[in-house]
C-alpha cells in the first residue's frame, strides 16, 4: 500500500509504539496475577504493613532461615516458616498481643484463617507454597481495622 | 598451484566440519553431528583427489558417522559404518597415519561391542590398541585419553573396580597434562559411579559434583547424564529433595537430546524422588510417562519396572491414608506380579505381591491375602534386605488382622534379626523406589501390640526391651566404617557389584546364574575372612532392661514410647521399672514445635523489647503446658534424680532445661538406652581441640577466649580450619569445642554437615573417625537437632558422633544468638574444667537463661 511513505497514519504509528515498548520492557508475567491477588481482598480500606529487613536482627549462629517482622504503626507481625515437605507451617505473635483474627492469604488457594490466642500467639499448619500474604484483623464491627503484610513468595 | 591452495581450503572445511561434528556429538546432539558428518562426506565426493590427507579425512568421518548413527540408531548399522572406513584405510600407505586411524577404528569397534554386551572382546581390542596409541605419542593426548576412559568403563562393568579406577586415574592426569576438560569431566563421572558401586555415597557425589562442574562448560550436553547419577546416589543416601532438584534439571535436556532410555530412567527415579517426599500425583504422573516411553522402545522389563513405579505410589498413598483400599489396586499389583515373574524380574515380583498382600489384609479379605503371600517367592541371598523386611511385615500384619498378636510379634522379633544379620544394603536403590522404611514399621507394629497390653512391671520392663529392640534398627542403616582388610574390601566391593549387576541383568533379560554362584563364593570366602566379626556393619548389641537399670546407678531413666496418637514412658529407677501413660502424643509434640518456634524466634541478640517479651511469655506458657503434660505425671517417680531421657520421633528436639520444673537438672538426651549405657564410661579429658569455622561473628574470639581455660589447648582457626585438618585434629582428642556454622539435613542425617573454610565436614566423615572425641561442644546451630517430620528417627550431626563413639555431644536444638552462645559456652567450660560432669556443667549454664540457651547434653552426661 502506501509505498514509500515512512509516515504511516497516527494510529498505526501508536500501535507501533505500543508494540515497541511492549517489546523493549514487558510487564512482569506474575503483574496481573499479583494485581488480581491485591484486588481480590474484600475489604480494600486496608494499612499495609512495612516488611522489616533482617539485618536489623542479626546476631544468630545458625544460616537457617530466621523470621521475617513486618509492622504498622502501633501493630508488629512475626513470622517463622517451616518447610513441611511441599508446604509450609507458620508460627506467628502479634505485639501488642491480642486474640486477633489471622488469615493467610496464598495465590490460587482458599484462604486459611485461624485467631490467635490471648498472647497474640498463632499457628497455621500446611500452608500451601506461592505468593502469600497475611491479614490481620483487628477490633470489633465499630473499629474494625484491616492490617495487610505485603505479599511474599514462599 | 592456485588449485592446489584451493583443495587445501577445502580439506580444511572438511576438517572443521568434522572437529564440529564431535564437538556436538560429544555434548550428546548426535542428530545435529549427523547432519554435519553427511555435510562433510558430501564435500569429500564433490572435491576429493585421491591423495592420502583426503583420504584419511574421509575414513575419520565415516568413523564419526558410524558411532553417531548407532547413537540414535542400531548398532549393527555403527559396525557397517566402521567395516566402510576399514575399507579405505586399504588405500593409504603404511605409516603413523595409517598406524593411529586403525587403532581410532579398532576403539570404535571396542565401544560398540561394549554397547551390545561383548565385554571380553571389546576389553582384549583396547589392551591390543593402548600400547599403539602410548608408542605413537601425539601431541594432544586426546586420543590415548578417551582410549583409556572407554576401557575404564569396560573395567567397571566387568566389576575390575581397582583396574577402572586407575585407567580413569590416568586419563584425568593425562586431560590436565594436555587441558582436556572434557576428558577430565567424563572419568570424574566415572570415578563417581565407582564409588558408588562400592557404597561409598559421599565419595560418588564429590566426583559427580567436581564432573558436573567441569562439564557444565566442557560438554554442557552430558551435564545431563552426570546429574541422572547424581540423583540415584542423592536416592541412596534418602536425599529425596536433592535428587529430585537434579532431575528436574536433567530432563529437558535429555528430552531435547532424544536419550530416549536415559530420559525414562530419569523419570523413574524422579517418580521414586516424589515418593519418597509422599507426593503422589507427581510419581504415578512420571510412572506412566516413563512406562510408555519404555513400550515405545520395546524395552518390556523397563516398562513393568514403571508399571510396578506407578502402583507402588497408589497402594503407599493408600495404606499411609488408613483408608479401605479399591479392590481393583490388589488385582492389578497381582497381574503386573505375573508379567514381572514372566520376564524374571524376581524381586520385583515379589514387591508387587507384597504390597497386593498389605492391600489385601488392609481390605479385611484375609484368605485371599494368605494365599497371596503363600505364593511369593523366598527370598534369596541376593534379595535387598528391605525385601525381607517387607515380607516379615507382610506376614506381622496377616497375624494381627487374624487375632494372632504372638504370632505378629515373633514375625517381627525375627525380621529385625534378620536385618541386624544383613551386614548392609546390598540392594540399594535397585527397585528406584525407596522400601527402608520396612523395618521401622514392623518395629512399630510390635511396640503397638505390646504397648497395648502393658500391665505393671513385667510390661513396662518388656516394652523397653522392645523399644530397644526397634531403636537400634536406626543405627544398622549407617553407612559402614571403612574396612582395614583389603582382600575382605575387594571381595564385599565385588559382592556389591554382582548383586547390582544381576538386577541389571535380569532387567536386561540375560541370564543370571554364574553371577549368582560367585556370588554365592564371595560370600562364603568373605564370611572366612572374618566379615561376621569385623567392625564393618555388625549390630550394635542392644542393652537388656536389667543392664540399663543396673548401669543407671543414682540416675532415672525416663524412655518416652509414640504409638499412634498416645504417648507413654517408661521409668527406670532403683531397678524398677514402671509405665506411665501420658496422654495425647499429637498435643504434645504440637506445643514443643510451638515452642521450638518460640526459641528460634527469641534467638537474636537484638530482637525488640518488646517482640522479646511477647515472644518469652509465649515460650514460658508452652513449657509450663509440656511440664504439666510430661514430667508431673512422673514427678513421684523421678523425684529430684540426674536423668537420662531417651526422647521419640518428633520430641528428640525438644529443649527439656526449659521446662520449668527441670531447670537446672542435671540430664542427659540419648538416642536409644543402649546409646546411653554404651556411652557411660569414664572418658579422657585432654587433649583439648578449640575449632573456630568461617562465618560465626565471634568465633575466633571465643575459641581464642578458650584459650585461658585450656591452655594447653589446640587451636585450628581461620585459614587453617580446613576439613581434613579438623578431622585429623579431633582424632583421639578429649574435648573438642567447635565454633562453626552448619546444617542439619532432614533427609538423611549423616549428610549433616559443619561448614569449615574449605568446604563441609559431614557427619558422614565425623563418624569414620577411629578414635572420635570422647567430649564434643557444638557451639552453633542447630547440629543437636534430630529430626522434625513426624514418625522418623533420624539421626543429627550429634547423633552420629555418638553413634561412632563420642561420649557427651552438647549442642543446639535451636537457633541461639551470638552472645548468648559465647556467654553459655563460657560458663560451661568453665565448670567442666573445674571437673564437674557435662551434664552437672550444662544445667548450670542453661539455667541461667533456659530460653536463650537451648543446649542439650547428648549421650552420657
Amino acid at each position: 500500500m502506501n509505498e514509500g511513505n515512512t509516515f504511516p497514519d497516527d494510529d498505526t504509528l501508536l500501535l507501533e509504539l505500543d508494540r515497541f515498548v511492549h517489546e523493549l520492557d514487558p510487564p512482569p508475567d506474575d503483574l496481573v496475577e499479583r494485581v488480581q491477588f491485591a484486588l481480590a481482598l474484600e475489604d480494600l480500606d486496608v494499612e499495609v504493613a512495612r516488611w522489616d529487613r533482617a539485618d536489623a536482627l542479626t546476631g544468630v549462629r545458625s544460616v537457617a532461615q530466621g523470621t521475617i517482622t513486618f509492622t504498622v504503626s502501633d501493630l508488629t507481625v512475626m513470622i517463622n516458616l517451616t518447610e513441611t515437605g511441599q508446604r509450609h507451617r507458620i508460627d506467628g505473635w502479634l505485639v501488642p498481643e491480642g486474640q486477633y483474627t489471622v488469615e493467610v492469604r496464598v495465590a490460587g488457594h482458599d484462604s486459611f484463617t485461624t485467631v490467635a490466642d490471648d498472647g497474640g500467639r498463632f499457628v497455621l499448619n500446611d500452608v500451601p507454597s506461592g505468593t502469600t500474604q497475611i491479614v490481620v484483623y483487628i477490633g470489633g464491627e465499630s473499629c474494625r481495622r484491616t492490617i495487610v503484610t505485603p505479599a511474599v513468595v514462599l | 598451484m592456485r588449485g592446489g591452495t584451493q583443495q587445501n581450503r577445502d580439506l580444511d572445511a572438511v576438517l572443521a566440519l568434522h572437529r564440529k561434528a564431535n564437538d556436538t556429538a560429544a555434548s550428546a546432539h548426535n542428530i545435529e553431528a549427523i547432519r554435519l558428518l553427511r555435510k562433510a562426506l558430501r564435500l569429500i565426493d564433490a572435491k576429493a583427489a585421491p591423495d592420502a590427507a583426503w583420504v584419511a579425512a574421509r575414513i575419520r568421518v565415516l568413523i564419526s558417522l558410524a558411532l553417531a548413527t548407532s547413537e540414535v540408531g542400531s548398532t549393527a548399522k555403527g559396525f557397517r559404518g566402521l567395516r566402510r572406513a576399514q575399507a579405505h584405510l586399504e588405500q593409504l600407505p603404511e605409516g603413523r597415519s595409517k598406524q593411529e586411524l586403525q587403532a581410532v577404528i579398532s576403539g570404535q569397534r571396542a565401544l560398540l561391542l561394549f554397547r551390545v554386551g561383548r565385554l571380553a572382546e571389546s576389553l582384549a581390542l583396547f589392551n591390543a590398541i593402548i600400547p599403539t596409541l602410548e608408542g605413537l605419542q601425539s601431541e594432544d593426548g586426546l586420543l590415548l585419553a578417551r582410549t583409556m576412559t572407554n576401557r575404564a568403563q569396560i573395567h567397571a562393568e566387568m566389576g575390575n573396580v581397582d583396574a577402572a579406577a586407575r585407567d580413569f586415574d590416568r586419563a584425568i592426569a593425562l586431560a590436565a597434562e594436555h587441558g582436556l576438560a572434557r576428558i577430565e569431566g567424563k572419568a570424574r563421572h566415572g570415578l563417581g559411579d565407582l564409588a558408588q558401586l562400592a557404597g561409598d555415597i559421599p565419595g560418588a557425589l564429590h566426583h559427580y559434583e567436581e564432573a558436573a562442574r567441569i562439564l557444565e562448560s566442557a560438554a554442557p550436553g552430558w551435564l545431563a547424564r552426570v546429574r541422572l547419577d547424581q540423583a540415584r546416589a542423592l536416592l541412596v543416601a534418602g536425599l529425596a529433595r536433592e535428587a529430585a532438584r537434579h532431575l528436574d534439571e536433567a530432563l529437558p535436556d535429555l528430552r531435547r537430546n532424544r536419550v530416549i532410555q536415559d530420559l525414562a530412567e530419569a523419570k523413574v527415579a524422579r517418580a521414586a524422588a516424589a515418593l519418597l517426599e509422599g507426593d503422589y500425583d507427581l510419581a504415578r504422573h512420571l510412572a506412566v510417562l516413563a512406562r510408555r516411553r519404555f513400550l515405545r522402545r520395546g524395552n518390556k522389563p523397563w516398562a513393568e519396572v514403571a508399571a510396578l513405579a506407578r502402583l507402588r505410589a497408589d497402594a503407599t498413598e493408600v495404606l499411609e491414608s488408613g483408608a479401605t483400599p479399591p479392590p481393583r489396586l490388589p488385582s492389578s499389583l497381582l497381574r503386573v506380579s505375573d508379567r514381572l515373574a514372566e520376564l524374571g524380574l524376581r524381586d520385583e515380583t515379589a514387591a508387587a505381591r507384597l504390597l497386593a498382600v498389605r492391600l489385601l489384609v488392609r481390605r479385611g479379605a484375609l484368605d485371599a491375602a494368605a494365599e497371596q503371600l503363600a505364593k511369593v517367592p523366598k527370598p534369596r541371598r541376593t534379595s535387598p534386605v528391605d525385601h525381607k523386611m517387607l515380607l516379615r511385615l507382610c506376614r506381622a500384619e496377616l497375624a494381627v488382622a487374624a487375632g494372632r498378636p504372638r504370632s505378629a510379634l515373633a514375625q517381627a522379633r525375627a525380621g529385625l534379626t534378620e536385618l541386624g544379620s544383613a551386614r548392609d544394603r546390598m540392594g540399594g536403590l535397585d527397585l528406584l523406589c525407596g522400601t527402608a522404611v520396612h523395618g521401622q514399621e514392623l518395629g512399630a507394629l510390635a511396640v503397638g501390640r505390646v504397648l497395648a497390653g502393658a500391665r505393671g512391671q513385667q510390661g513396662a520392663r518388656r516394652l523397653l526391651a522392645w523399644q530397644e529392640r526397634t531403636r537400634a534398627q536406626v543405627y544398622r542403616y549407617e553407612p559402614l566404617p571403612a574396612i582395614d582388610d583389603p582382600v575382605l574390601a575387594r571381595y564385599l566391593t565385588e559382592m556389591r557389584h554382582v548383586q547390582r549387576t544381576v538386577q541389571q541383568h535380569r532387567l536386561a533379560g540375560k541370564p543370571v546364574a554364574a553371577l549368582e554362584s560367585r556370588y554365592a563364593w564371595l560370600q562364603r570366602e568373605a564370611s572366612r575372612l572374618g566379615w561376621y566379626t569385623s567392625r564393618w556393619g555388625r549390630p550394635r548389641p542392644v542393652c537388656s532392661p536389667e543392664e540399663v537399670a543396673q548401669r543407671l546407678g543414682e540416675r532415672t531413666l525416663v524412655s518416652l514410647v509414640g504409638h499412634a496418637d498416645s504417648l507413654a514412658a517408661v521409668v527406670v529407677r532403683d531397678g524398677r521399672f514402671s509405665l506411665v501413660r501420658l496422654g495425647s502424643l499429637s498435643e504434645v509434640v504440637e506445643t514443643a514445635r510451638q515452642l521450638h518456634a518460640d526459641l528460634h524466634a527469641l534467638a537474636p541478640d537484638q530482637l525488640p523489647a518488646a517482640l522479646s517479651a511477647a515472644v518469652s511469655a509465649s515460650a514460658r506458657r508452652r513449657a509450663a503446658l509440656l511440664d504439666e503434660r510430661l514430667i508431673h505425671p512422673l514427678a513421684g517417680l523421678i523425684g529430684d534424680t540426674e536423668l537420662v531421657i531417651v526422647p521419640t520421633g518428633s520430641l528428640h528436639a525438644l529443649p527439656w532445661p526449659a521446662l520449668p520444673s527441670l531447670r537446672g537438672r542435671p540430664l542427659s538426651v540419648a538416642p536409644s538406652a543402649t546409646v546411653w549405657v554404651a556411652a557411660a564410661r569414664a572418658g579422657r579429658p585432654e587433649p583439648v581441640v578449640l575449632v573456630g569455622g568461617p562465618g560465626v561473628p565471634g568465633a575466633v574470639g571465643e575459641v581464642r577466649q578458650l584459650r585461658a581455660v585450656y591452655p594447653s589447648a589446640r587451636l585450628v582457626d581461620g585459614e587453617a580450619a580446613t576439613s581434613e585438618t579438623v578431622l585429623s585434629a579431633l582424632e583421639g582428642s578429649g574435648v573438642a569445642h567447635l565454633v562453626a556454622h552448619g546444617a542439619h539435613e532432614p533427609g538423611n542425617a549423616l549428610f549433616s554437615r559443619l561448614d569449615l573454610v574449605d568446604g563441609p565436614l559431614f557427619a558422614h566423615e565425623a563418624a569414620r573417625l577411629s578414635n572420635p572425641p570422647e567430649r564434643v561442644v557444638l557451639a552453633a546451630c542447630e547440629l543437636a537437632m534430630s529430626h522434625i517430620r513426624p514418625g522418623e528417627e533420624a539421626l543429627g550431626f550429634a547423633g552420629a558422633l555418638l553413634a561412632s563413639g563420642s561420649r557427651t555431644v552438647v549442642g543446639a536444638v535451636a537457633r541461639v544468638g551470638d552472645s548468648a552462645a559465647a556467654q553459655a559456652m563460657t560458663d560451661l567450660h568453665h565448670s567442666l574444667a573445674a571437673g564437674l560432669s557435662p551434664a552437672v556443667a550444662l544445667a548450670e549454664a542453661t539455667a541461667v537463661d533456659p530460653l536463650r540457651r537451648p543446649f542439650l547434653c547428648l549421650g552420657a552426661g
